[in-house]
């Protein structure tokens, strides 16, 4: 499953989410869909293809190598730990320093670096 | 999490939580104050309270290194099901504050998120193996 | 994967809390192994290939057919 087959799966549910994410920008900001609830549901429909992408890595590392396996456990173990404690200390931050408020969208950059970054330190101890 | 249970361990663990209280009360007490003015300081006096947060990292990993092979497996996947669940409920939150739907609130809520997963998906994992 | 763990504590007639002393590792690990729900690690069957003197072939049986 991994290289060119998750790479094209990859693809699909990125391209879904742009679809979905231009279509919900349309219907909220045209003012096209006015019920609060319902704009909650339009504003969140972008998120689904995540669901897509989580089964996709989960068919993907049931299938792989267990050394590769080691290497991403590890890396999303040291991912939790230091976006627990960024996060953590920029609220810190927020509360008593007045840092902004800022998007939590960049809570998954905090994530998404830190497992990077936390795989390729267990790759490297790994060779 | 049995590992983190024998005597030695509780009491470090106290006294990192109970250090950490101590230096939220200091800091918050001087930034609030001693009205400290060069940023840099006032930034380190902010962070303070973090450092022995450090400490109950260093104290958790060293329990996860000696701790038996399936409490490891079981640890991880919590750990994992956890990571998950915060990346969907941030990004969510993320496209929710993006369309004006919710408030910008700050980031001290991620940890809870990180944490409550964590639990639930050890619990889910350490079934798995019963 | 199938075992004979079970059969070869009871032999012995050690609880899984004594195995799992003498192994070390928990209890819940004994038992994890004994209903099959969990595979030991390389250095884990190797030890308790020593502690039953045999080989872990005789007490791990590999369902796969070559």
């Amino acid at each position: 499953m991994y290289g060119r087959r998750y790479n094209a799966w990859l693809a699909v549910w990125i391209g879904i989410y742009a679809l979905l994410l231009f279509g919900s920008i349309e219907l909220l900001d045209g003012r096209v869909v006015t019920w609060q609830p319902l704009r909650v549901l339009v504003a969140l429909v972008p998120m689904l293809p995540a669901f897509g992408i989580l089964a996709l890595v989960m068919r993907t590392y049931r299938s792989i190598d267990e050394l590769e396996r080691k290497i991403i456990a590890d890396g999303i173990l040291f991912g939790f730990g230091v976006t627990a404690i960024v996060t953590f200390s920029y609220g810190f931050l927020q509360r008593f320093v007045g840092a902004p408020d800022i998007s939590y969208f960049f809570v998954w950059v905090v994530m998404g670096s830190a497992w990077l970054v936390g795989s390729n330190i267990a790759r490297f101890r790994y060779r | 999490m049995i590992f983190l249970c024998d005597r030695p361990t509780k009491v470090a663990m106290f006294g990192w939580i109970f250090t950490y209280a101590v230096l939220v009360v200091l800091s918050v007490a001087a930034l609030h104050y001693l009205s400290v003015p060069w940023l840099p300081l006032r930034l380190l006096v902010a962070l303070l309270p973090v450092v022995p947060l450090f400490g109950i990292l260093n104290l958790g990993m060293r329990k996860f290194r000696e701790a038996d092979e399936l409490q490891k497996k079981i640890t991880a996947e919590g750990i994992t099901f956890g990571f998950g669940v915060t990346t969907i409920v941030t990004l969510s939150y993320g496209f929710l504050q993006a369309n004006d739907l919710a408030p910008d609130v700050s980031f001290t809520w991620v940890w809870p998120i990180l944490g409550a997963g964590w639990i639930v998906g050890q619990l889910l994992a350490r079934r798995r193996y019963q | 994967m199938k075992n004979r763990l079970r059969v070869l504590r009871a032999e012995r007639k050690w609880s899984q809390a004594e195995l799992a002393d003498r192994l070390g590792v928990s209890r819940q690990t004994i038992n994890a192994l004994e209903i099959e729900k969990y595979d030991p690690s390389l250095p884990l069957a190797y030890k308790i290939a020593r502690l039953f003197e045999a080989t872990i072939e005789d007490i791990f049986i590999d369902e796969q057919e070559p």
